[in-house]
């Protein structure tokens, strides 16, 4: 037996020393690259298209779960190994926390995307990587705050889509006491939206000015839409629980919820999956502007980026790994999410158009023509807004407050993690 | 001989215990960027962040709730479990020990859910005081009380087993003159078994303070809840966590933990000396 069992492992040991020869040999025929990339699972299909449709180069693919990227990564650069030599980003925050002296991590790709490439993209939807006028990543995908709603119920209702703040807060108004809710109001990002909405200056970078944040919630700008906010809360409107709560999700199932505030992949990832709207209701429209301003004003929940790893051995092959994926059309016409590269999104849309859960071909449209609006300051920090918006404004909310009394808390808990992240505020 | 029996548990608590903690002794005094010699300066960093202050308060606050909780709770439930025939005694003992047996981690998430109004098993109770949504249980309990509550019931079941050793051994002669002498049930608890098994009531005091003092896997875990739950430097260790993890500032959180584990020493050899543990009588 033990004889036997030593020659099999020999005859393998043999096959793969083979092997290994074979595939080294057909390595240096190609002069063939291996890249190191870390990615999410819906970024697995982009990057196993790249490896087979590009012979000189293999990536060696891994699969790391959102939140444990940046401590991963962290982890790496102490040890100096497995450094990954791209990474997909799925938090716009890491950007900036993967760029500075004690992870130093990010390629500074401003001369080496073409200005032309760069310009293809959706205006500021390049605003999270530009960090101190430095372009460190690419984003995949926009992520801007539309009107999603159900066209069916609204004409039923007798309601019009609100196309500004006022008129949402009193559509809300009429309709609460009917048991309907138009969305929550107690999810950081959402809320962060509202207020951002009015040109709060809740940790905005400052133009021109390297590591400067504008931090005022003190004006007229965040008074108005926190009184919103606060009223709809109290007339259940808004609702108190989050929207992946068992609460929110039944009363969006059983059609409580005709109107609501969310990001453009509301609805392909949530309404439609988890909310279960049916076919043929779910419609959009653009964002919401104040009746004092000339146009919306939308903040950003969400969408991914993807870098490279600034002293990579292949520092062509990354660049062009990572154009391809954030740019490359047929690609991203297969993409899960609105691609932020501009012809990229117009081929994924056509897609989108002929889908018939939607009610009208209009979804689209909307999501595209909000693209100009999407908030200029939709920036990476290496701070987090939305847990700073947990801690003051949500505790707030939980323990029956308004959230225009925790402004002043969420105004020193960012001033006070600003500056310990080395920001100067203004 | 009795040296060789030791070897492979000196052997695994240098490797895991006494290297780790002087290394990030070590490491507390230099930057990890340059490897340069910092001195106290990733102290003062520590010193200076305004969040160590309040999760400072934090921390204390859950621990003096979770070992109030424990001593009072473990001790009560031994000394009835031990009053009661064996039989029983075992099982309910073995139910005890089951919330114990499971990480703390799957145990954050299934008190996520007995939190939460709309689901939870309690949801009447809860309804009772007015408390509709998860955020107002949280609100209502307070983070200190959510932690001590999810922690009280992942470690008690443990120690039951242990204390339930602690009174088996106890000498039966004691406690068949003590029911000779007229003693209930009630009195052999207070008078007779209590005063002889205090040492374990201590030993889990210092045991419990210490690991509650590196509280993180409870409220690391809130933001499973959803984002308006999350609680990311609400403990000490979170915030070393984050330093070297989030901010890449490893000797920061060297220092952090550094002053951690020194506080943990400290108070355990004042309660060793204050209550002269190690004194045989």
């Amino acid at each position: 037996m033990t004889s036997q069992r030593s020659i099999v492992g020999k005859n393998a040991a043999i096959a793969g020393g083979l092997a290994t020869a074979l595939l080294a040999g057909a390595a240096t025929a190609q002069d063939a690259i291996t890249l190191n990339v870390w990615s999410d699972t819906p970024r697995l299909a982009t990057f196993e298209a790249y490896d087979q449709s590009h012979d000189n180069v293999t990536l060696n693919v891994v699969t790391v779960a959102p939140t444990d990227l940046v401590a991963k990564l962290q982890l790496a650069m102490q040890a100096r190994s497995e450094i990954p030599d791209v990474i997909f980003m799925s938090d716009i925050g890491y950007g900036a926390q993967l760029s500075t002296r004690r992870s130093n991590y990010l390629m500074d790709l401003s001369d080496k995307v073409p200005q032309a490439l760069q310009d293809e993209f959706y205006p500021n939807s390049n605003s999270p990587c530009m960090i101190n006028g430095k372009l460190l990543c690419l984003r995949n995908d926009m992520a801007h705050m539309i009107v999603w709603y159900n066209k069916a119920q609204m004409a039923e209702l007798g309601k019009a889509v609100p196309t500004t703040w006022e008129e949402f807060e009193q559509l809300g108004a009429e309709l609460s006491s009917m048991g309907y809710s138009l969305g929550t109001g107690v999810e950081p990002w959402p809320l962060v939206g509202y207020l951002m909405s009015g040109g709060c200056e809740i940790a905005l970078p400052v133009a021109g000015k390297d590591d400067t944040l504008k931090i005022d919630l003190t004006t007229e700008r965040c008074l108005k839409p926190a009184r919103m906010v606060d009223n709809m809360l109290a007339n259940g409107s808004l609702s108190k629980f989050g929207p992946f709560e068992p609460d929110f999700v039944n009363q969006a199932k059983t059609g409580k919820v005709p109107l609501m505030i969310g990001p453009t992949w509301f609805g392909e990832y949530v309404i439609k999956p988890t909310y279960e709207f049916a076919p043929g209701l779910l419609a959009a429209a653009l964002p919401l502007k104040w009746a004092d301003q000339d146009q919306p004003l939308t903040w950003s929940w969400g969408g991914g980026t993807y870098g490279g790893w600034k002293d990579t051995a292949h520092q062509d092959a990354v660049v062009d790994l990572l154009i391809w994926s954030s740019s490359d059309v047929a690609n991203q016409t297969s993409a899960v999410t609105l691609p932020a590269h501009e012809p990229s999104a117009l081929a994924w849309g056509e897609k989108l158009k002929a889908d018939a859960y939607y009610a009208d071909d209009g979804v689209f449209a909307a999501e595209v023509d909000s693209a100009a609006y999407s908030h200029p300051g939709y920036a990476s920090l290496r701070f987090s807004v939305a847990d700073a918006v947990a801690k003051t404004l949500v505790q707030e909310i939980g323990t029956g407050g308004k959230i225009v009394d925790a402004l002043p808390a969420l105004q020193e808990e960012l001033i006070n993690l600003a500056k310990l992240n080395g920001y100067s505020v203004e | 001989m009795s040296y060789l029996f030791m070897l492979p548990y000196l052997v695994l608590l240098f490797m895991f215990g006494v290297f780790p903690v002087l290394y990030a002794f070590g490491l507390s005094f230099f930057d990890t960027i340059d490897m340069v010699f910092w001195g106290l300066t990733n102290y003062e960093f520590a010193f200076n962040d305004f969040r160590v202050p309040k999760s400072a308060v934090n921390v204390l606050t859950f621990v003096s709730l979770w070992v109030s909780l424990t001593v009072l709770g473990v001790a009560v439930l031994s000394l009835m479990l031990d009053s009661l025939g064996r039989r029983s005694a075992t099982t309910l003992r073995t139910i005890f020990f089951l919330p114990g047996a499971v990480t703390s981690s799957a145990i954050v998430v299934l008190w996520l859910f007995v939190l939460d109004p709309s689901v939870s098993p309690f949801q009447s109770i809860f309804h009772l005081v007015g408390w509709d949504t998860r955020q107002n249980v949280i609100s209502g309990l307070s983070f200190a009380g959510v932690f001590a509550i999810m922690a009280y019931f992942s470690a008690s079941g443990g120690w039951i087993v242990v204390f339930g050793g602690a009174l088996s051994s106890l000498p039966t002669e004691v406690m068949e003159a003590a029911r000779i002498d007229g003693a209930n049930r009630f009195q052999l608890a207070t008078r007779i078994k209590l005063p002889m098994i205090w040492r374990s009531v201590v030993l889990m005091a210092i045991l419990s303070f210490a690991a509650g003092l590196q509280l993180f896997v409870e409220p690391q875990l809130m933001s499973l809840a959803g984002q308006q739950f999350s609680q990311v430097d609400w403990s000490l260790n979170q915030l070393a966590f984050q330093y070297a993890f989030k901010m890449g500032d490893f000797g920061a959180s060297a220092a952090l933990s550094t002053l951690l584990v020194g506080t943990s020493i400290a108070i355990a050899l004042i309660i060793i000396f204050a209550t002269k543990f190690y004194t045989i009588d």
